[in-house]
Order: C-alpha cells, then structure tokens, then sequence
C-alpha cells in the first residue's frame, strides 16, 4: 500500500525529484557559497527552522491575494450586473478592462502607490484592481450568452429580458447562467491574484511572503530568500488546484 | 342556446352579473386569427427572405391544429410570430382579440420548442416552478406536483436535466409550457428529437394531457402520423411562398388510440396529406 503510493508520487513527481537533486549537484560540485545560490538541503533548514515565521508570512500572502481576488470578484460581479441593465455603462468599461490588463504590474504599482502610500493596504488594492476587470468581463459575458431558447422561454411569460424590467429574468435566468464563467475567471485568476500579491509585496510591502524574499536577500539571507520563493511556488499551486477542483466539480451541474 | 341558458341561470339569480359577462367572454378567449400574416427577413443589404407570405387562418377557441410542411417552409417562424416573439411584416394576428404581446403579458400562453430549453442547474421541479417565479407570482407548489404528476415524472422531482432522458426532459419542458394554465399552447416539434416509439408514447401522453383541459394548441411537426393523430386540423404549409397549401379537418373519434391508427380512415387520412406533403415538396423551386 505504502510502496503503492510511493511508487505512484515517483511516477508523477519524479521530474521534481530530479530538478533538486540536479540543483544539488550543481551547487555542491562548484562548491557555491550559500550567499549566489543556497542548497536545497539548506533552504528546507531555513523553513524548518523558521517554520512559524514562514507560516504566518504565508498566511498574509495567502489572506491578501484571497481577500483582493474576493473584493474584486464582488466589484467585478456588481459592475457587471449594472453594465447588464444599463448596457451603455459596458460601452465605457469593457475597453478599459482590456487596457488595464495589458499595462504591466510593474508600471502600475507605482501609480498607486503615489495614492495609497506603502503598506499591506496598498498591496490589497493592487491585487483587487487587477482581478476586478477579468471578474467583470467574464461575469458580463455569462450574463449576455443566456441561449436564445431560454430567452423565448421568458419572452412568452411576458417577462422583459433586458434592462431594469428584466431583473426577474436577471435573478433566476441570466445571473445563474453566469456561474460556470466565473468559476472560470477563478481558476484563471487566483495564480494570478498570487503572483500579483507577491510582486506588490515585494515592491512596496512591508510584510508577505514577497517581503521576505527581498528583505532576506538584502540581508544576504539567500536561504531564507529561496526557501519564500518556493514557498511562494507551492501556494501558487495550491490556489491553481482548489480552484481547478471547485471548477470542475460545479460546472458539471451547469451542463444540459 | 347556450346564452338562452345563462339567462336562465341569470334570471335563477345562480350567477352574478359579472360572471355571467365572464362566460360569454371566455367562450372566445382563446380562439386566434391569423389575417395577411406575412414574415420577410433581411439577411444581408437588399437581400430578403419571405419567410411567411399571406396566412390567413381561423383557430377556434379549444382546437388542435398541427402544422407540417417541408423544412424552412416558415413553420417555426409563423408559430414565433404566434407566440409574439417575432413580429409579422404584413397583416395581424389576434388572440381573444388581443394582440400577442398583450396576451404573453397576461401569461395567456405556454410554450415548448424543439430544443426544450430547461434551465440545467434547475432540478426538474425548479424548472416547472420557474414560470411562476419570472412571473413573479407566488409558486404554486400543487400546481407544480400536480404537473410533475401528469406528466409522469413525479420520483424524479430532484432530478437535474442532465439526469433526465430526452423524452423526459421534453415531458418537463411540456410542463412547464403548461405550468400558469395557458389558453393558447405553442408546440414547436416538441418530439423532434425522440424515437419513433417513444414518440408515439409522448403523442398518446399529449393527446390525454390535452383532453383533460382542452386548450388552443398549434403543434408543429415533421411527422405526418402525429399530425394525424393528435389533430383537430392539420394545416399543410408550402415552401416558398410560405403558405397554407391545404387545411384538413380531421374527425377521427377521440380518445384516439393505436387502434385508431389501425383503421382505414386513419390511413387514408395519412396517405392522402403524405401525398400532399409530397406534392408540395416536389413543386418547390429549387434552393
Ligand atoms: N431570424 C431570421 N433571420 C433571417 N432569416 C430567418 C430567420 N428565421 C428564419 N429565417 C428564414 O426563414 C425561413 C423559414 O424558417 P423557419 O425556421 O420558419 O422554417 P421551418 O419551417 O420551421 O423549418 P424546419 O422545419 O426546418 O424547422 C428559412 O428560410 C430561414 O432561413
Ligand atoms: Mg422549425
């Protein structure tokens, strides 16, 4: 049972295995100093050893990057059930949407940091702002792709499919609809939120796992740097695999 | 003779008024006539389509009309412009004396398509019940048993759409077509997708639903023996120009059953509009 499962990780991670086994080779063959680049072995002492730090600074990341991709998810759904009674509002936001997701994280932190100052707050809004627009355009689109058939289903019963009179056919037809799109804009967006978090922390956090990697490395704590890296690495999986699961398990109920 | 007889019960002090005003207007409250009625669509710049071309008919109030024709012959589109979904070019359409989208405001009319358009995270009840929730009318939750009953679905009131057959789910969507008493019915190739055998049980389980509370029924369909079967009147419809080739009483005695498919009268019935369906296809220009 034991070597079953054994045998059924090796299977499936042993390109993982063989990554750190090359990385330590590579550092103990060129005899590296721990301050270019730390040993495997060193950076999983570093964790061990620092083990409540590491988990109450992941646990602000990972609270962060939740809390924006939730407040974003909340704007992203309200503007787009606005945009939908009032579609001239989707006129002006869809187009922004797109141009906020094409300027770079890193351009824009800067901008909101002349506004908000430094801190945990900041990095919120950063990771918020960034899910708002992908959580708006997929909830308006699942919103507007209720298939003709349903439509005329509630058309017939005198029920007003667009605008302020529709909101009965919003509430019960168009809103539900919406669901697997949005499931959707979470499974691709919560790496992302992750990612968005770190990077934010990194420039302009005073705390985070992104903090960390740079507030180790200045202080030339390269094991500790790496070992928030990685750690960063496998929240960033984790978010991808509760999210693909949720996805999977719900959007099955949306199919006909 | 019927009024004579309300006055009677008029005079007897049995009936208000009012009630009496009541009968006499639902006698014609779901009668329809189709006057002039033409469809044309725009595909592209200057380029149109008459989709329908000059329908006149008269529904009375009660009857089963079933409507067949070759495909794209404008069936679907003159059962829209019935349905006030689609409105028509040329001519009017009145139900009861109202106009379509009056009578859809009024929740006067049912409808169930060839795709039955269920919602899919609704469990069949929820589906049935939903006419009453877009309505915002309170549910119904007799009506909504009583509907799942009728058509056979009761232990599968939990059931999503996707845990249903076909011709369940072409069940529930006729319930919900049913749910908030329609006067008029709208049947687009409801059994379309279905096997000759199940469909022939789905025609038997539509004529009994239907002879419980007659209601004004137009039922489109490819199928000649379900015409047939199920009709008052079976009204041909021919391609290009869309029109009402021929209407054909059909008095075969009802209740109908597979009996009644055995008979001569049946059969020539059949054979004579599958000529004429026929016929029709034939003489149509080519596409
Ligand atoms: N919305 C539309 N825009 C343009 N043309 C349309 C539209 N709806 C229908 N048509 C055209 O009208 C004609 C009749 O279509 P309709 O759907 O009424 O046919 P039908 O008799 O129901 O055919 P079938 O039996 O295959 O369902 C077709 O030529 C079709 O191309
Ligand atoms: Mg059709």
């Amino acid at each position: 049972m034991v070597r079953q499962s054994l045998s059924r990780i090796w299977s499936r991670y042993w390109g993982i295995f063989l990554l750190v086994g090359l990385w330590q080779l590579f550092v103990s063959v060129n005899n590296l100093n721990t301050i270019v680049a730390p040993s495997p072995q060193a950076v999983v002492l570093s964790l061990l050893n620092n083990a409540d730090y590491f988990a109450a600074e992941a646990l602000r990341t990972t609270l962060t990057a939740s809390g924006g991709l939730a407040l974003g998810l909340l704007l992203g759904f309200v503007i787009a059930c606005l945009s939908w009674t009032a579609p001239s509002l989707s006129g002006v936001l869809t187009p922004m949407a797109l141009l906020i997701r094409s300027i770079p994280i890193v351009a824009f932190v800067p901008i909101i940091v002349r506004v908000a100052g430094y801190g945990t707050h900041t990095v919120l809004i950063v990771t918020t702002f960034l899910s708002f627009f992908p959580c708006y355009v997929f909830a308006l689109s699942g919103f507007q792709e209720v298939a003709q058939v349903r439509k005329d289903f509630c058309c017939s019963l005198g029920c007003s499919t667009s605008g302020f009179r529709g909101w009965r056919f919003f509430r019960h037809v168009a809103m539900p609809s919406a669901v697997p799109n949005i499931l959707t804009a979470l499974r691709l967006l919560a790496p992302t939120a992750l990612l968005v978090a770190l990077v934010a922390e990194f420039l302009i956090g005073t705390d985070g796992l992104g903090y960390v990697m740079i507030r180790a490395r200045s202080d030339m704590e390269m094991d500790k740097s790496w070992a928030a890296a990685l750690l960063a690495s496998a929240l960033s999986v984790l978010f991808f695999v509760i999210f693909s699961y949720l996805d999977k398990k719900y959007r099955n109920n949306w199919q006909a | 003779m019927m009024s004579n007889l309300h006055d009677v019960i008029r005079l007897e002090g049995f009936l208000s008024r009012q009630e009496v005003c009541m009968e006499a207007g639902n006698q014609s409250t779901s009668d329809i006539v189709l006057e002039g009625v033409r469809k044309r669509f725009e595909l592209a710049k200057g380029q149109v389509i008459d989709a329908v071309e000059h329908v006149d008919l008269n529904i009375a109030g009660g009857e089963f009309i079933a409507l067949i024709g070759p495909s794209g012959c404008g069936k679907s589109t003159l059962l829209r412009m019935v349905a006030g979904l689609e409105t028509p070019s040329h001519g009017q359409i009145k139900i009861a004396g109202q106009t379509p989208n009056e009578c859809i405001k009024q929740q006067k009319l049912g409808i169930a398509m060839q795709e039955h358009g269920l919602m899919p995270w609704l469990s069949a009840w929820d589906n049935i019940a939903l006419p009453f929730r877009l309505a915002g009318l309170p549910v119904d939750i007799d009506r909504v048993h009583e509907l799942l009953a009728l058509v056979g679905l009761d232990e599968f009131a939990n059931a999503l759409p996707k845990q249903l057959s076909g011709g369940m789910k072409q069940r529930v969507s006729i319930a919900r077509a049913l749910a908030l008493e329609p006067q008029v019915l709208i049947l687009d190739e409801p059994f379309g997708a279905l096997d000759a055998v199940t469909r022939r049980l789905m025609n038997n389980e539509l004529q009994r639903i239907w002879s419980r509370k007659p209601t004004t029924t137009i039922l489109v369909t490819h199928s000649v023996e379900e015409a047939v079967f199920l009709a008052d009147r079976v009204c041909l419809m021919s391609p290009r120009p869309g029109r009402l080739a021929l209407v054909e009483p059909i008095t075969l005695e009802r209740p109908r059953s597979l009996e009644t498919m055995q008979t001569a009268e049946f059969r020539n019935l059949l054979a004579k509009l599958t000529a004429a369906l026929d016929e029709v296809c034939m003489s149509a220009p080519a596409q």
